[in-house]
C-alpha cells in the first residue's frame, strides 16, 4: 500500500471517528436552551428549529408584541426583527430588508403570508404591513421572518424575504376577547374574538374568530407653505391647490381633514379533522395629509376626497393526510378577491384641463381575483426524518382589471374616455421540489428549486442549496445560497396611457445571494452573526424617457407625439449590488423576569442602472436595528419594557432623480417605546397596556408638496420638504378575557 | 370513499360558484365621453381656412401657434417676438416637434421643455424667459386643443 | 367566468384527487419536531424525582404505535431512530424499542413485567388514552405524547408550539397517580392541567 492511500485510510478513519463521536458523544443541551429555541416552518414547509432551517429567519412572538406595545405587523417588524424595516410615510408603510428598499413597491419583494396563505394581490403584488393586513393583533401568536430568496417553495415575490404571520389555535385561545384601545386624541381600535373546541360530525374540532374595527383621524399637521414660483400655464392665475377660496400659488397649511385611515377586519379559522378553513375579510382606506410624485399626484391640499380604499377577501381550505408510512399529502384551495380604488381631486386648472370644471376626480381602479390549487407530497425514505423530499405543484387563475378615469367632481359627469385599460386573464403554475439530508444528527442538508411558469415570460428556475453544521456545544454554522425572481406586475407589462408608453416585452427581476452566519446558544442566552452578498439584475422601473428615446420611439411607430404625449416607460433597467452583516444577541435572566436583545444590520448596497452610473439606494439606511428590555414585577405587580428602533440618515426618496444641486440626506431616527402592562388588581379578566412612544427626529425620507424636483428655470423649487413624523404618542388600551 | 368524493367536488363547485359570484360584484364598466359638437357660429368664421385638412398632424400645431393673433385663434405676435430672440427660438423649436404643448398639465410641460431649454443656453436669468413663457402661454391656451389632438384643425 | 385549459383541468383535478383519493386523513398532528421531543424528554426526565428509583441503572422506554394508523408506525419509528441518537436520558443509559398497541390493560401488564420507566404514545391514540390513563392508575411509569391533545386526555407529559417556542405540557393529577414527581421549577416552565 503506498504512503498516500494510507494517510487516505487514516483521514478517513479520522472523519468517521470524529462523525462517530459526534453522533454519540454531543450531550444534550440544557432544557432552557432547548425551550428558547424557536420551532419555524416557513423556510422549509416543515417544522424544524431555527438552528437547522434554512435561512435566517427572526420570530416575533405574541408575549413579545404584547410587552413592547406593538401594534401592527410593521412596528413589530421595526422593533423586533432582524434584517428587515419599514417606513411610514402617513399612508401605508413600505418595507425593504439588509440594506435594499425599492421606493414605492408597495411591499412586493416580500412576500407575506397568513397562517401560509399568500396575501400579496395579484396585480401589482402589493401587501400591507400596517393596519392594513387586517388581522387583530391579538390573534397573532406568531410571526416568522425569514430573510433571503424565498422562490424556492413559494414562487414570485419572495425576493428579500418571506413573513408568515401565524395566528393562535383555539386551545391557546379560548374563550371571548375583548379589546379597546385609543392612541390619544387620534385613533381607536375595538376588537372582539373567541376561541373554542367542540367535536364536529365526532370530529375533534376548534374555531377561532376575531373582529376588527380600527379608524384613525390625525394628528394635524402644518405643512410649510409651499410656493408653486409662476402661474398656472393654462389659466395664467396662480396655481389652485384648494377647491375653496381664490387660488394662491400656495400649497401647504394645517391638514385638518386629510389625514385618516379606516379598517374593518374579520378572521376566522376551522379545523375539522383533517380540514381546515381560513377566511379574511378586510376594507382599508386611508388618506395621506399630503401630495408627492407617488401618493395623491397633483391632489388638492387636505382633501378628504383624495384617498385610496382596498378590499380583501379570500378562503382557504386545507386537508392534511397520511397515504402510508412516510408518506404525507397536504392538499390546499383557494380563493382570493382584492380590488383597490384611488380617488384624487384636483382643482388646479393645468391638471384638470375641461373648461368649465372647478375640480377634477380622478380614480384608478384595480381588480384582480384568483383561485388556486396546491398539492404537496413528503416522503420520508428512510422513515427516520433523515432523507425527506417534498415535491409540489401550484396553480393558479387569475384575473385583472385595471383603468384610469376622470369625472367632474361636483356633477359626477364622466369628463373623458377611461384609459390604460387592462383587461386579462392568465394562468400560472409552479412545481417544486425539496430535499432534506441529515446524515449525521449535527449536520442537516437541504436543497430544492422551483420552477415557474407564467404565459408573460419564460420559466424561472429559483434554486436554494444550505446547510448547516453544529461544531460544539451550542453552537453552528449556517451557508445559504439561494435564487427568487419577481414577476413583473400586470401593470409594469400592459399599461399604456398618455404619459406611459407600452413596455417592451419584460423579464422577471431576480436576486441572488449567499450568507453565512454563526449561531452560539449558552443557557437562556444567545448570540448570532452572519454576513450576506446579493445580486439584484433586471429591476423593473418606470423609466422617464430621454428626448432621443422619445425621438425614437416615435419613429419606430410606438407613439405619435401629436395624439399622445408619453413620458415614461416599464423597462428591466437597474441592478443592485449588496452586501452586510446581521448581529444578534438576546436572552433572559432571573428564570425569564428580565429579558433583553439586540438586532443590528449593517449594509453597502450600490444601484446601477444602464448609463453605467454605481449610486446608493434611496431612503435604504446603511445601519438600522433595534433593542429591548423587560422586566416582569413580581405577583400583580405590572411588566415594564422598553423598546428602541434605530436608522442611519438615508437619501430621501428624491435625492437622486430630483435633480438637486446638493443632495437631499434625511435625518437618522431613533425612537423610543415604554410599555407597561398587566393583570388589572382585583380584576382577573381584566388587563391593561399603556405605551408612550417618542421619535427623536421629525421627519421621514419622502419629499411631499408641489417641490418634487428641481427647477432651474424657478427659483421658488430649490429647496425639499420631508413628509412629518409624529414625534409623541400615549396609547392605552383594555382587554377582557372571558375563559369558559 | 363515494362520500369523500361527493364532498370534496361539491367544496369545489362551491368555491367556483362563490369566485363566479364575487366577479360579478366587481364589474368596472369601461367609460366611453361622446365629443360634444363644436360651437359653429362667428368663431369659425374668423378662422382662416386651413387649406389642406389632411396636412400633417404635426404641422398642425405649428400652424396654429404661427397663425395670426386673431382673438381666439393662433400666436403669432408672440411667435415672432420669439422667432427674433435665438434663445427663445432654439427651445421652441426642439420644444414643439416633441410634443411638449400636447401635455396635459403643467409640470409636464415643464420637465418637457428644460432639456430644450438647457440646449438652447436659456436659464432662469436670460429675459428671454419671458418671450418663451408668453408663447408657451398662449400655445397652451389658444392652440392647446390641436397640439393635444383633441380638435381636427380643418373643423375648427 | 374561466375558460377551458390545462390549468383549469389541474385546479380541478388537484382539489378532486387530492381531497378524494387521500384517506380521510390524520387530524392529531405532531407540532414539534420529533428531535427536539427526544432532547426535551432527556432532559425533563431528570427533573422527575422518581426517573433514578424507577429506572435503574438502564431507562426503558417502550415506543407505542397503532398498526392501523401509517402516521403512527411512521412517527414511532423516527422517534426510535431519533432516541437512539440521544447519548443519555436523566443521566442513564437507555434502550427504546416499538411495540404494536393492543389493549389499555395488556399495556399494562407490560411495563410493569419489563419495568418500563417511559411510555411514548405516537399518533393515533386519541379515542384509547382515557381508558389508557385508567389502567395506569396506580403505576409508576412516566408516559409521554407526541400529539399536544393527549395531555389533557391523561397523558403526563407532552409537547406544543406557543409563539413559536416548544412548550412543555404536563398533566399534574395524572403526573401523581403515576407516581412523576416532577420538580417545582419544572413546572414552572409548563403548562399544566389538573
Amino acid at each position: 500500500m503506498t504512503a498516500l492511500r494510507r494517510l487516505g485510510f487514516a483521514a478517513l478513519g479520522i472523519a468517521m471517528a470524529l462523525a462517530h463521536r459526534s453522533v454519540h458523544a454531543e450531550p444534550t443541551p440544557e432544557l432552557e436552551t432547548l425551550l428558547d429555541e424557536n420551532i419555524v416552518t416557513t423556510a422549509s414547509k416543515s417544522a424544524e428549529t431555527e438552528t437547522t432551517a434554512p435561512a435566517t429567519s427572526s420570530t416575533l412572538t405574541a408575549e413579545d408584541m404584547q410587552r413592547y406595545g406593538i401594534h401592527t405587523l410593521a412596528e413589530a417588524i421595526n422593533y423586533l426583527s432582524l434584517g428587515a424595516i419599514t417606513f411610514d410615510p402617513l399612508f401605508t408603510a413600505e418595507i425593504g430588508a439588509r440594506g435594499v428598499f425599492l421606493k414605492g413597491d408597495q411591499g412586493n419583494h416580500f412576500l407575506l403570508l397568513v397562517d401560509g396563505h399568500t396575501v400579496n394581490e395579484q396585480l401589482a403584488g402589493s401587501a400591507r404591513f400596517d393596519h392594513g393586513l387586517g388581522v387583530p393583533i391579538e390573534l397573532i401568536d406568531h410571526v416568522e421572518v425569514i430573510l433571503g430568496p424565498g422562490s424556492v417553495l413559494y414562487g414570485s415575490n419572495a425576493m428579500l424575504g418571506v413573513i408568515n404571520v401565524v395566528t393562535k389555535r383555539a386551545k391557546y385561545w379560548n374563550g371571548a376577547h375583548l379589546v379597546g384601545e385609543s392612541e390619544f386624541g387620534k385613533s381607536f381600535r375595538a376588537s372582539a374574538g373567541a376561541g373554542t373546541t367542540f367535536r364536529l360530525l365526532r370530529l375533534p374540532s376548534e374555531l377561532t374568530v376575531a373582529f376588527e374595527y380600527y379608524r384613525q383621524k390625525g394628528p394635524y399637521f402644518t405643512f410649510e407653505p409651499q410656493l408653486y414660483g409662476a402661474n398656472d400655464l393654462v389659466s395664467g392665475m396662480p396655481l389652485r391647490t384648494r377647491r375653496e377660496g381664490p387660488p394662491d400659488g400656495i400649497w401647504g397649511g394645517t391638514a385638518y381633514r386629510s389625514y385618516y385611515s379606516e379598517v374593518p377586519a374579520g378572521q376566522l379559522r376551522l379545523v375539522t379533522g383533517p380540514f381546515e378553513l381560513s377566511a379574511h375579510a378586510s376594507t382599508f382606506k386611508r388618506s395621506a395629509p399630503y401630495e408627492s410624485y407617488l401618493i395623491n399626484r397633483d391632489s388638492d391640499f387636505d382633501s378628504p376626497d383624495s384617498y385610496t380604499i382596498d378590499r380583501s377577501l379570500w378562503f382557504d381550505l386545507k386537508h392534511h393526510a397520511g397515504l402510508w408510512e412516510g408518506v404525507d399529502l397536504d392538499s390546499r384551495v383557494y380563493l382570493d378577491s382584492y380590488d383597490s380604488r384611488t380617488f384624487a381631486s384636483v382643482s388646479r386648472v393645468s391638471g384638470c384641463l375641461h373648461p368649465g370644471t372647478l375640480t377634477c376626480y380622478k380614480r384608478e381602479t384595480s381588480v384582480a381575483q384568483w383561485i388556486g390549487a396546491e398539492v404537496q407530497a413528503t416522503v420520508d425514505w428512510l422513515k427516520t426524518g433523515h432523507l425527506v423530499t417534498l415535491f409540489g405543484l401550484d396553480g393558479r387563475l387569475r384575473k385583472f382589471v385595471f383603468q384610469q378615469d376622470v369625472s367632474d367632481f361636483d356633477t359626477g359627469r364622466p369628463l373623458a374616455d377611461s384609459q390604460g385599460i387592462i383587461r386579462a386573464r392568465d394562468e400560472t403554475l409552479g412545481a417544486y421540489l425539496q430535499q432534506t439530508w441529515r446524515p449525521l444528527r449535527s449536520l442537516s442538508l437541504n436543497g430544492g428549486a422551483r420552477y415557474d411558469f407564467d404565459p408573460r415570460f419564460s420559466p424561472v428556475l429559483s434554486p436554494r442549496l444550505a446547510g448547516s453544521l453544529g461544531v460544539w456545544k451550542g453552537g453552528s454554522f449556517k451557508l445559504v445560497y439561494a435564487e427568487a425572481f419577481r414577476a413583473p406586475t400586470w401593470i409594469e407589462t400592459s399599461l399604456a396611457t398618455s404619459d406611459v408608453i407600452l413596455a417592451d416585452p419584460l423579464t422577471p427581476e431576480r436576486v441572488r445571494s449567499f450568507e453565512v452566519s454563526f449561531d452560539q446558544r449558552f443557557g437562556a442566552q444567545r448570540l448570532s452573526m452572519g454576513a450576506f452578498r446579493s445580486s439584484w439584475q433586471n429591476l423593473v422601473e418606470l423609466h422617464p424617457l430621454s428626448i432621443d428615446e422619445l425621438k425614437a420611439a416615435q419613429a419606430q411607430g410606438k407613439l405619435d407625439l401629436f395624439k399622445s404625449v408619453v413620458w415614461s416607460q416599464y423597462q428591466n433597467i437597474a441592478t443592485i449590488d449588496d452586501f452586510g452583516f446581521t448581529g444578534t444577541y438576546e436572552g433572559s435572566l432571573d428564570h425569564d423576569a428580565l429579558r433583553y436583545g439586540l438586532n443590528v444590520t449593517g449594509s453597502v448596497a450600490r444601484r446601477n442602472d444602464r448609463t453605467g452610473t454605481e449610486r446608493p439606494i434611496e431612503v435604504a439606511p446603511r445601519f438600522f436595528g433595534n433593542a429591548r428590555v423587560s422586566y416582569d414585577l413580581p405577583g400583580d405587580l405590572p411588566t415594564v419594557a422598553v423598546a428602541a428602533q434605530f436608522k442611519s440618515n438615508a437619501l430621501t426618496d428624491r435625492s437622486l432623480d430630483g435633480g438637486w444641486p446638493r443632495t437631499p440626506i434625511a435625518p437618522g431616527q431613533l425612537e423610543l417605546r415604554a410599555t407597561i402592562s398587566g393583570p388589572v388588581p382585583g380584576l382577573r379578566m381584566l388587563s391593561y397596556r399603556v405605551s408612550a412612544d417618542y421619535a427623536f427626529s421629525d421627519r421621514t425620507p419622502y419629499v411631499i408638496g408641489l417641490h418634487q424636483t428641481y427647477y432651474p428655470t424657478n427659483r421658488a423649487y430649490d429647496t425639499w420638504y420631508l413628509a412629518p413624523v409624529d414625534t409623541f404618542r400615549v396609547t392605552g388600551g383594555l382587554q377582557m378575557d372571558l375563559l369558559p | 370513499m363515494i362520500t369523500i368524493l361527493t364532498k370534496s367536488l361539491a367544496s369545489f363547485f362551491v368555491a367556483l360558484a362563490l369566485a363566479a359570484t364575487m366577479s360579478s360584484c366587481l364589474e368596472v364598466p369601461i367609460i366611453h365621453v361622446e365629443p360634444e359638437p363644436t360651437d359653429a357660429g362667428d368663431a369659425e368664421a374668423s378662422r382662416p381656412p386651413v387649406t389642406d385638412a389632411s396636412a400633417d398632424a404635426p404641422n398642425s400645431c405649428y400652424a396654429c401657434v404661427k397663425a395670426p393673433s386673431v382673438p381666439g385663434y393662433g400666436c403669432g405676435n408672440e411667435w415672432d417676438a420669439c422667432e427674433a430672440d435665438p434663445q427663445c427660438a432654439g427651445t421652441m423649436e426642439c420644444a414643439i416637434p416633441l410634443g411638449c404643448l400636447a401635455l396635459p398639465d403643467q409640470s409636464s410641460i415643464i420637465n418637457c421643455g428644460i432639456p430644450c431649454a438647457r440646449e438652447a443656453g436659456l436659464d432662469v436669468s436670460s429675459p428671454s424667459l419671458q418671450l418663451v413663457i408668453a408663447l408657451v402661454t398662449c400655445g397652451e391656451t389658444t392652440c392647446g386643443p390641436i397640439c393635444r389632438g383633441e380638435v381636427d384643425a380643418a373643423t375648427r | 367566468m374561466f375558460r377551458g385549459g390545462w390549468a383549469t383541468l389541474f385546479a380541478a383535478a388537484v382539489s378532486a384527487a387530492g381531497l378524494s383519493l387521500a384517506r380521510v386523513g390524520n387530524a392529531e398532528l405532531v407540532s414539534v419536531p420529533l428531535e427536539r421531543q427526544a432532547e426535551l424528554l432527556a432532559r425533563v426526565a431528570s427533573y422527575d424525582r422518581n426517573m433514578l428509583l424507577r429506572a435503574g441503572s438502564r431507562v426503558q422506554v417502550l415506543i407505542l404505535a397503532n398498526d392501523a394508523d401509517p402516521d403512527s408506525i411512521g412517527v414511532a419509528r423516527r422517534m426510535e431512530a431519533v432516541l437512539h441518537s440521544i447519548p443519555d436520558i436523566a443521566g442513564l443509559a437507555h434502550d427504546e424499542r416499538i411495540a404494536p398497541f393492543s389493549s389499555a390493560s395488556e399495556l399494562a401488564r407490560l411495563c410493569r413485567a419489563q419495568h418500563i420507566a417511559i411510555v411514548y404514545f405516537g399518533s393515533g391514540f386519541a379515542r384509547d388514552i382515557p381508558a389508557i390513563r385508567q389502567a395506569l392508575d396506580g403505576a409508576d411509569i412516566l408516559t409521554v405524547a407526541a400529539v399536544p391533545d393527549y395531555v389533557e386526555l391523561g397523558v403526563v407529559l407532552g409537547f406544543d408550539v406557543l409563539s413559536g417556542r416548544p412548550k412543555l405540557l404536563v398533566h399534574l393529577a395524572q403526573a401523581r397517580r403515576q407516581h412523576v414527581d416532577l420538580r417545582a421549577d419544572l413546572l414552572k416552565l409548563a403548562r399544566v392541567f389538573e
